[in-house]
């Protein structure tokens, strides 16, 4: 089997080298970046990883966040000239964590006539800042048993889609679904879990915030997520400190969290980065040798029980998305009638 | 526990031990009408206090019977969680004993689901069943036979339960469903003799045909080769014999699964054999459920039961109808185009 991994990335210097080290180590043979514009330091390490032969680097100088048809470009070129097997789509602050073994492995179970699998995010929360890397500091991660159902938060459930290779392939804004390929997809299996660590400073969060709003507002496709328009509403409104202060996990706020359940530690994602040795003087940019591939841990029974009930409410959360998919078609409809044709601007997030 | 039971003693006390052993802390049976030693399989476990049975008669009312068992288990005994099974059923948890894994379900969740697997019947009818009937279905087809890929709900004790008949699904103040996630495989046994497999499908037919019911197409089957005197060659037909397990196990068709006929020689070990009419009451044995290990047919069939699942076939719907829509739409907006440009020609 041949993994593929395509990053899209845009200014990820403190964390993209961790992302493809680990993925690398984690099952992935091959990655296709996508660099939008970076001007961090983030080139750099993916042209380290392209000399070593890990790496595909395609620089896109797009200013409107074209997401979906980046991420297809890649998908494409996975199948059409790297072989692909199985193709995983990240972000740079995203890592595929197998339940036990390691990628392909776990993708090595899934039936011929299944051709799609959907990861359940899991989202790890900013912590106080210090001098440590992200991955030391953020080991707190939530654990919600009941859906988030506000379009408008950050935290509501969500899943991305990993598929077989196929050279026609069309994802779209966000990677959630497959788009008239035909890889049906297995459900009820959800060997893999992306955990996810995308606000890890404050300035890098709000940097984050300021780009994405702006690429996105030039997309004219899709209008912004809504979580976006809250943060830049907050930049708009000089409320920004507050709004960043309100994401931050003190001490006081776990404790709670981690009586009342929402919040638990994991420390996966530390462990294995600090066995695969990045961060290290002597690692810097460099990939890894290819001759060990990483075994990870899989879940406890409590674990397995809490990833159950967290697929559950996203599963709920499903509903809602469907209720909204409902209201959408009824307003279709209703345009219909009225003898004009929606347009596809109108749609509201799913 | 419940179960509805009407002539298994080939089987009972197995299950009955088998569940008692694997977290179940005690049993509510509906004997209807047996005849066969079902009875004193029953009377050894209520007398040793760990089984209540009640008697019922007339018409098979599987819903009706087992909903009056749960509510039962909610009011009289005590019970957190009720798993509704059937004699041939072997509720296997995955990582820890039944009661491990409920007990880790957080607690606004009801009801979670085990999945059905297939164990098809073998040549060999002397020794016990679970000692011959060690090949696992692997590709359980959709479809109204007894091997077809499904579920089982177990739920939190709930006094006004309902539980519809066959125990797929309850219904009840129980808080949401953990939906993907299956703890727990059902390990079934719904074929092990002639004898047993006649009166199964004879009685399903009679039941059926004094509903109304057009008779499903095994029973109604089973019932021709009855009236014909071709029992014999039905049951043979169903039985996976040698050669063809062999076929079977080269295209994975079948597997070897020896986990349930382990685990009941494990309980048999040690028993009081100077009194073999006591059965299995009474054993104790700490059974290894600790393997959480999945393969691609176990994968395969929670597919198949995703396939099904209301919320898949709602988005499939839902998808479709979106397709359907963005055609007419399209069409309405090549109409209006052509209105206008018929309105608003282009002078050339």
């Amino acid at each position: 089997m041949r993994l593929v991994l395509t990053l899209l990335a845009r200014n990820e210097a403190d964390v993209i080298d961790a992302n493809i080290s680990f993925h690398l180590d984690a099952g992935v043979d091959f990655v296709i970046a996508t660099d939008n514009r970076s001007d961090d330091g983030t080139t750099k390490i993916l042209e380290a990883y392209e000399r070593e032969g890990r790496l595909r680097l395609i620089r896109e100088q797009g200013t409107d966040m074209r997401q979906g048809e980046w991420v297809t470009r890649m998908a494409r070129l996975a199948a059409r000239e790297h072989g692909a097997d199985w193709v995983i789509h990240g972000d740079a602050d995203e890592f595929y964590w197998p339940r036990g073994g390691n990628l392909k492995e776990v993708l090595s179970v899934v039936p011929d006539r299944f051709g799609a699998l959907r990861t359940f995010v899991r989202t790890f929360l900013l912590r106080p800042q210090d001098d440590r890397p992200f991955w030391e500091r953020m080991t707190v991660r939530l654990s919600a048993v009941a859906p988030v159902h506000d379009p408008a938060s950050i935290f509501r459930p969500g899943s991305k889609v990993i598929h077989r290779g196929h050279p026609d392939i069309v994802l779209g804004d966000g990677t959630h679904a497959l788009q008239g390929a035909p890889l049906p997809a297995l459900r009820g299996y959800s060997p893999i879990e992306l955990l996810h660590f995308p606000f890890r400073t404050i300035p890098q969060t709000e940097a984050k915030f300021v780009r994405a709003w702006e690429a996105w507002t030039r997309n004219p496709n899709r209008p912004p997520p809504h979580y976006y328009a809250k943060a830049y509403s907050a930049i708009h409104d000089g409320r920004i400190g507050r709004f960043l202060d309100s994401l931050v996990v003190d001490d006081a706020v776990l404790a709670h969290g981690l009586a009342d359940g929402s919040l638990v530690v994991d420390t996966r994602v530390r462990n294995a980065l600090r066995e695969i040795g990045v961060g290290n003087e002597d690692s810097g940019y460099r990939a890894r040798p290819a001759e060990r591939l990483g075994r990870l841990s899989g879940p406890d029974l409590d674990e397995e029980v809490r990833y159950g009930a967290e697929t559950a409410a996203l599963e709920e959360a499903d509903v809602v998305r469907l209720q909204r998919r409902i209201d959408q078609l009824e307003t279709r409809v209703r345009s219909l009638e009225l003898g004009a044709g929606a347009h596809d601007g109108d749609r509201v997030p799913r | 526990m419940t179960v509805v039971v009407r002539d298994e003693d080939d089987i009972l006390d197995a299950q009955v031990a088998f569940h008692l052993n694997a977290g179940v802390d005690f049993v509510l049976a509906a004997d209807h009408e047996s005849t066969d030693g079902t009875a004193e399989i029953l009377e050894r476990y209520e007398r040793e206090g760990l089984l209540h049975a009640i008697r019922v008669r007339g018409e098979f009312q599987q819903g009706e019977w087992v909903t009056r068992l749960a509510r039962l288990a909610a009011t009289d005994f005590r019970a957190d969680w009720v798993i509704n099974s059937d004699a041939d059923e072997f509720f296997w948890p995955h990582g820890g004993s039944l009661k491990d894994v409920l007990s880790y379900v957080p607690s606004r969740f009801g009801s979670v689901r085990g999945m059905w697997r297939h164990f098809v019947p073998r040549p060999d009818e002397v020794r016990p069943f679970a000692e011959r009937m060690t090949v696992r279905l692997c590709n359980p087809t959709h479809g109204y036979g007894l091997f077809n890929p499904h579920f089982k709900t177990v739920h939190r004790a709930d006094p006004e339960v309902i539980v519809r008949g066959g125990n797929h699904h309850v219904f009840g103040d129980l808080g949401p469903l953990v939906r993907s996630w299956f703890p727990i495989e059902v390990l079934h046994f719904p074929i092990r003799s002639l004898e047993q497999c006649e009166r199964r499908y004879l009685r399903q037919w009679e039941t059926d045909t004094r509903a109304g019911r057009t008779p499903l197409p095994q029973p109604a089957e089973a019932y021709e080769a009855h009236q014909a005197g071709r029992m014999n060659e039905f049951y043979e037909n169903a039985v996976v014999d040698d050669d063809e397990l062999a076929r079977g196990l080269r295209e994975g068709k079948y597997t070897i699964d020896t986990r349930l006929r382990d685990a009941l020689r494990a309980l048999d070990r040690g028993r009081d054999s100077a009194s073999p009419s006591a059965g299995l009451v009474g054993r104790r044995v700490p059974l290894d459920f600790s393997n959480r290990d999945v393969d691609k047919p176990y994968v395969s069939e929670l597919g198949l039961l995703g396939e099904v699942d209301e919320l898949v076939r709602l988005q499939h719907r839902i998808a479709a109808l979106e397709t359907r829509l963005a055609g007419l739409e399209s069409s309405a907006l090549r109409r209006l185009r052509i209105r206008l440009a018929e309105r608003h020609p282009v002078r050339g």
